[in-house]
């Protein structure tokens, strides 16, 4: 609403007081379908100069000197052409480097405050991205707040819209509110969803879950985060698979069959023997893929002799004592 | 599709080209062939434009070079093109080859130029690489860059150097594949190449790296510089799927693991291409196709088509997310974190129920769910496969897998309920029957149904003696037959499979066969080889979880060798090792323990170590009671004399008060409760007055009315209390006191009668009725209803009480029926009881009821048996009596002189047990008086004859017996004084002299 009053009053002013382009920052180039004099619809390739609910000041021709305005209701569609800025920033977030792609969308999104009224405008996805940035980042407070500035009505497209219906369940775990997550996250599991919104979603639930002392339970919600998309949601990923080491860690079943399977030399399996492999699964293939590059803590390192063997033939396991009950 | 692309915008740009080529002889015709040609080429009508060009060559190329100079290169050019497009790249490297040799442009020849001449090297290329030729290709397109025409030969760049990209990538060589890769990636938008040409040279260099052992690593290392060039928008991702998706299989398959999931990672989701699409048709608005960059152009119709195959693929049996998380299901069951194979199996039956392999996802889930977490409720996936796919190969494996994890998780009750569902369908033998038969009958023998177990126990190890197993299932064998109390069977089970597999890291069952047969050792009095055993399991198996039991046992077995000094060091070795063990076994120690300290100082008297003994129940109640229940209830009555010794009796009384209270509402019907109310009675009643009893017992706080039998308990306990009273009463001679108390008792006990239906009584208070009413009443057959409701009852606790009472009862009525009745009661507990009063009981009343019914054989069999020397009456109270018997049934079988035998052993053995001396004294004077033999001639002294001897055997005999006349109760005083007055008569006889004239012959004159 801010971006779009501040574009309105610089339009205003603009039409009012001068004629010239040059006093708008701005030049986004797009391609719009246009009402002509007649009515009929035409496309036009166009640069926006800024643009408010009633109407909207752009150049024919870069390097026009007079701007053309139109009234809003006559503009049928506008497609914003990507920015050599905005290309690179999504290549950054698309490589990874949250930091420098927030930065550099943010300075888009202000850019384009002059447009923000406009559906789908760069500005406007650029806060999203933004948000993006900060949420692979974890930085969920900040997160948050910039979730709370997207204006969902200037942003239609499906993909994010979808994302951004995950905010608040990801807010609510910024701000340790589990109970609020738990509500948040419920309606979602039994809806089918794409697979980045399932491992995001399961990671929430397994943060939501921890905090609700059910580490056990949080087990299997991290489990579906790894394998949700294929580990696409790299953070997500990389996340879920140490909060599983971090809950095998500290289990006392872990550290009573490291240390009956030790003492025996693979002897002896005790109850907590299968939670030992999950570590050992998970471990290792944090080195190979779920850490997304990154070094397996020192401490969680020991899981890994513990993997068994695929090769190995299964009467090559150690011994399974069955219940016994006096 | 980087190929296609090349060659059509080659083909446009040759096309646009309006050639016509002028003969001298059939220039029209020519031409006009040549503008169909083109025609046909801009149509994509390839083949017709081919043959054309075929039919131009095989009738005008015969001296083509000199008849039309270079121009007619472009006939085998179009030619070219069109076999390119055909993919005959044979015949379009010869047509290239031609155009580009044998029509070179010349100097000097203006007008009549070949412009194919050096471009035609790029589609010449282009199909040798169609051939995968990719020196050649690389040969060719060198060729053209030394050899063209800045200003007349332009070409495309993206495509050119995306060519020479994917050739080097197929000649392995990743250094220049991605130099010229990374051109055309930091130039996209200038040479105007789409996001999907990229992601087809990546293909490529994908497929080269995982074609080749160890160049996985170059394309993870390209993925991670140039991850964002290959993210591209998923909708223009998705056509590429299939392709990534063989790829990551392929990597999958082959342990690379890495390059996989990159590439799993690369391919959307249906449902993000759907959203990306209609985001692209958003973009589009009211535009039929829109350049949004310099290599992407949004096209709504194939926007369209792409959205209505999308939304089919979202609804597909089979579409990307199945396969994305079969592969992930498979890449973590690979990596042994099987709850991350579960967790995609999860997703896949949550989410799409309608996939092709449901079967088969399914099964996975089913398995695996048995395999991760027992937390994770297993039972449902597979008995969902089971209602879904009845028909499945699959299903004897659910059904397997179903019950081994039941049984190791330990659910035996479950485990019973489906083995026994499945038990009769399956084949015999097999492996599924085989397993089926070990959980049943494991789960029986582990849920304590013994008796149950057997059978299925017994088939197993019959017919499965190779099953993966037959060591478990020997073990419960001969495990089961000890705790079914078959002592001797279970004794020989389980020492063969102590010997048949003896080896403890081989066989984990072997310490519980020890302890076992340690047992059964020690339940047949066998001390020596049952501490044998135990010594063994403590040194063999010092780390095995039974340990403490081991030694407890081995504490027990010296107990009952009166070895208390080392019992103790068992017990306490016990519960070290239990304490460190954080096991249940802590209660059982200490409750032996306390037991010691008890019998060490003598029962009823007190303890010699009462600090150790109070220490030991502190220490129970601080840190065991809450977890051994069981034991709590049994130490609060053990510790009854202890506390009251140590002046803590209240607290004691308040204890048992509560478990009272505890049990009654756990169990109304009162199992085991009556030693904890003896108890409690014994503690409350040094406090208290009978009436304060009454009045606290007949109303007892926090025990419900509904519970019958705890209240009718109480009611006898009461009845208990008023009876001590009238006891002590008599015994005071307080005849008032004594009556009061009796009418109480009586009172009570009409209310019992009255208030309770037989039904609701526990077997305890059955008897204690049953035996007040044949006791104590007038009317003893009323006690019968109470006899015949426990013996009708499956639970057979007090059955021989009930059995004697009946028997009793049946054995007092001169009805035959009745007494037979009563003798088969009697046989039914000698034969079955191991108590030795009630075996001897038995024993006893049946010989008076057969001497009642004057079977005398009979009578002298059981006599026999009862004096037996092993039989263990001998000194028995009854051992007169039976004497007696034995005499009288000699008597009744007209064996005279052995019953005459037989009294006198009887008088001369037994002299004080006047009830059975006195009868047989008296028979023994009047046979010899009948008898009258005459003394022997001459007759040594002391010879006499029958009827002086019968008079000298009576007289002597009460003279030996009048000390104790006094002491003698009314019954065996009257028996007395038939002899006195038989030995009188005797001697009145003038034939017969008495002690005095006897004693006075003897004395010398």
């Amino acid at each position: 609403m801010k971006a779009s009053l501040f574009g309105s009053i610089i339009l205003s002013l603009a039409l009012a007081m001068t004629a010239t382009a040059q006093n708008f920052k701005l030049k986004a180039q797009a391609a719009a379908v246009i009402k002509d004099e007649e009515g009929k619809p035409t496309p036009r390739q166009i640069w926006i100069l800024a643009a408010s609910d009633k109407e909207m000041g752009y150049l024919e021709s870069p390097e026009d000197a007079e701007f053309q305005r139109v009234p809003m209701s006559q503009v049928l569609s506008v497609y914003f052409f990507e920015s050599e800025d905005f290309k690179k920033a999504v290549d950054l977030f698309e490589a990874r480097k949250y930091k420098e792609a927030k930065d550099l969308f943010e300075q888009i999104q202000k850019t384009h405050e002059p447009v923000a009224s406009i559906k789908n405008n760069p500005g406007a996805i650029a806060q999203y991205y933004k948000t993006e940035c900060l949420r692979k980042e974890l930085d969920l407070s900040n997160m948050a707040k910039e979730a709370s500035r997207i204006k969902t009505d200037t942003l239609t497209y499906e993909l994010m819209q979808k994302q951004i219906s995950l905010y608040p369940v990801w807010s609510a775990v910024g701000a340790r509110e589990w109970l609020k997550a738990e509500e948040l996250i419920k309606p979602f599991e039994k809806q089918k969803v794409p697979g980045f919104m399932r491992a995001q979603l399961s990671y929430c639930h397994g943060r939501t879950l921890e905090g609700l002392e059910r580490p056990q339970e949080a087990l299997l919600a991290y489990q579906t985060a790894l394998v949700a998309d294929s580990g696409a949601s790299e953070v997500v990923v990389r996340e879920s698979a140490l909060r599983i080491l971090e809950i095998l860690h500290n289990d006392e079943s872990v550290k009573e069959a490291v240390k009956a399977y030790d003492a025996s030399k693979g002897e002896i399996m005790t109850a907590g023997y299968g939670k030992v492999l999950e570590g050992a699964g998970v471990a290792s293939l944090f080195e190979l893929v779920l850490g997304g590059g990154t070094t397996l803590p020192s401490k969680y390192k020991y899981f890994i002799k513990y993997k068994l063997d695929p090769n190995k033939e299964e009467g090559d396991e150690p011994k399974k004592v069955e219940k016994k009950e006096e | 599709m980087s190929l296609r692309r090349f060659t059509a915008l080659m083909a446009s740009a040759v096309c646009a080209i309006q050639l016509t080529v002028s003969s001298p002889a059939s220039g029209q015709e020519l031409g006009e062939l040549i503008d169909q040609s083109i025609n046909l080429m801009q149509q994509q009508n390839w083949a017709a434009a081919l043959k054309i060009s075929e039919d131009i060559v095989k009738d005008h190329g015969g001296n083509a070079e000199d008849t039309y100079g270079p121009r007619f290169g472009g006939v085998y050019f179009r030619k070219g093109v069109c076999e390119l497009k055909l993919k005959k790249w044979d015949a379009a490297i010869s047509s290239f080859e031609i155009c580009y040799k044998n029509f070179a442009n010349k100097p000097g020849n203006d007008g009549n130029t070949n412009p194919f001449h050096k471009t035609c090297l790029l589609q010449w290329a282009e199909a040798a690489m169609g051939k995968k030729d990719w020196q050649q290709a690389l040969d060719l397109f060198d060729k053209f860059i030394k050899e063209r025409d800045r200003e007349k030969d332009r070409y495309s760049q993206g495509p050119f150097f995306t060519s020479l990209a994917i050739c080097h990538y197929n000649l392995g060589d990743f250094v220049k594949g991605n130099e010229n890769f990374e051109i055309v990636i930091q130039n996209q938008e200038k040479f105007r190449v789409s996001d999907a040409m990229l992601i087809n040279v990546f293909r490529y260099l994908a497929e080269a790296a995982l074609r080749e052992e160890g160049k996985e690593q170059a394309l993870l290392d390209f993925i991670k510089k140039n991850r964002g060039a290959v993210n591209i928008d998923a909708f223009d991702m998705y056509p590429f799927a299939p392709a990534f998706i063989k790829m990551a299989n392929d990597a999958l398959k082959s342990e690379r693991p890495r390059a996989a999931v990159e590439l799993y990672m690369l391919v959307p989701g249906t449902e993000l291409a759907l959203a990306d699409a209609k985001d692209k048709m958003q973009d589009l608005g009211l535009l039929p196709r829109m350049r949004i960059s310099g290599g992407e152009t949004l096209i709504k119709k194939q926007l369209e088509s792409g959205i209505e195959q999308l939304e089919k693929s979202v609804t597909s049996d089979q579409n990307v997310e199945m396969i994305k998380l079969s592969a992930a299901a498979f890449l973590h069951e690979q990596h042994s974190n099987l709850p991350g194979a579960f967790a995609a199996f999860r997703l896949l039956e949550e989410f799409y129920p309608n996939a092709q392999n449901r079967e088969d996802n399914l099964f996975n889930l089913a398995r695996l769910a048995f395999a991760v977490d027992a937390s994770i409720n297993s039972l449902q996936y597979a008995q969902r496969f089971l209602d879904t796919f009845p028909q499945s190969p699959k299903v004897p494996v659910v059904r397997r897998l179903m019950l081994s994890s039941l049984f190791v998780q330990g659910k035996y009750e479950e485990c019973i309920e489906i083995a026994n569902e499945i038990i009769g369908g399956l084949p015999k033998p097999s492996p599924q029957h085989d397993i089926c038969l070990h959980v049943l009958g494991g789960s029986y023998y582990y849920t304590g149904q013994y008796d149950l177990a057997a059978p299925h126990l017994e088939k197993h190890v019959t017919d499965y003696q190779n099953s993966d197993s037959k060591v478990a299932a020997a073990y419960f064998h001969g495990s089961n037959y000890y705790r079914l109390g078959d002592y001797q069977k279970a004794g020989e089970l389980l020492d063969a499979f102590i010997g048949k597999y003896p080896n403890g890291s081989e066989n984990a069952y072997l310490p519980f066969a020890l302890l076992d047969r340690a047992n059964c050792f020690f339940m047949t009095d066998q001390n020596e080889p049952a501490l044998a055993k135990c010594d063994l399991l403590i040194k063999d198996f010092p780390e095995c979880n039974i340990l403490d039991q081991a030694h407890l046992l081995r504490g027990n077995i010296l107990m009952s060798m009166d070895n208390l000094v080392d019992a103790e060091g068992a017990y306490q070795q016990g519960l070290r090792i239990a304490e460190r063990n954080g096991s249940p076994f802590c209660a059982e120690a200490i409750y032996h323990l306390l037991g010691l300290l008890i019998k060490e100082s003598g029962e009823g008297k007190p303890l010699k170590r009462l600090e150790e003994a109070i220490a030991y129940v502190d220490k129970f109640w601080k840190q065991f009671a809450e977890d051994s229940p069981g034991y709590a209830r049994e130490i609060a009555v053990l510790q009854m004399p202890i506390l009251e010794q140590a002046d803590r009796l209240d607290e004691g009384v308040e204890r048992l008060r509560k478990i009272i209270v505890e049990m009654a509402n756990e169990d109304p019907t009162g199992g085991g409760i009556e030693d904890k109310l003896d108890a409690y009675t014994e503690g409350y009643m040094k406090k208290h007055t009978p009436d304060q009893a009454k009045a606290h017992f007949l109303a007892f706080d926090g025990i419900p009315k509904e519970a019958k039998a705890v209240n009718a308990l109480l009611l006898v306990k009461v009845i208990g209390i008023y009876g001590d009273v009238a006891k002590e009463a008599q015994k005071k001679k307080d005849e008032s006191a004594e009556q009061a108390a009796t009418n109480m008792v009586k009172a009570l006990f009409e209310r019992l009668k009255q208030d309770y239906d037989v039904k609701e009584l526990t077997p305890s208070v059955l008897v204690k009725v049953g035996d007040y009413l044949r006791l104590k009443t007038a009317t003893p057959r009323e006690a019968l209803r109470f006899y015949n409701e426990i013996l009708e009852r499956k639970d057979k606790a007090n059955e021989f009480p009930a059995l004697l009472g009946r028997a009793d009862i049946n054995g007092n009525s001169t009805i035959a029926a009745d007494i037979d009745q009563a003798l088969a009661d009697f046989q039914k507990i000698y034969d079955s009881t191991e108590k030795k009063n009630e075996k001897e009981f038995a024993l006893f009343r049946m010989i008076e009821l057969l001497m009642a019914k004057k079977d005398y054989e009979k009578v002298s069999e059981r006599c026999r048996q009862f004096l037996d020397k092993d039989s263990g009456f001998q000194k028995s109270r009854q051992a007169p009596v039976v004497g007696l018997f034995t005499a009288q049934a000699f008597e009744g079988r007209k064996m005279t002189e052995d019953a005459i035998a037989m009294y006198a052993k009887v008088w001369a053995t037994h002299k004080g047990a006047i009830k059975a001396a006195a009868p047989a004294m008296k028979r023994y004077m009047e046979l010899l008086w009948e008898r009258n033999n005459p003394a022997p001639v001459p007759a040594a002294p002391g010879q006499y004859g029958d009827r002086q001897s019968a008079y000298i055997a009576g007289a002597t005999w009460i003279q030996q017996t009048t000390v104790i006349r006094d002491r003698m109760n009314e019954e065996d005083r009257a028996l007395w004084e038939q002899v006195d007055a038989l030995a009188k008569q005797y001697a009145a006889n003038p034939n017969i002299k008495n002690l005095e004239q006897l004693e006075r012959e003897k004395k010398p004159r």
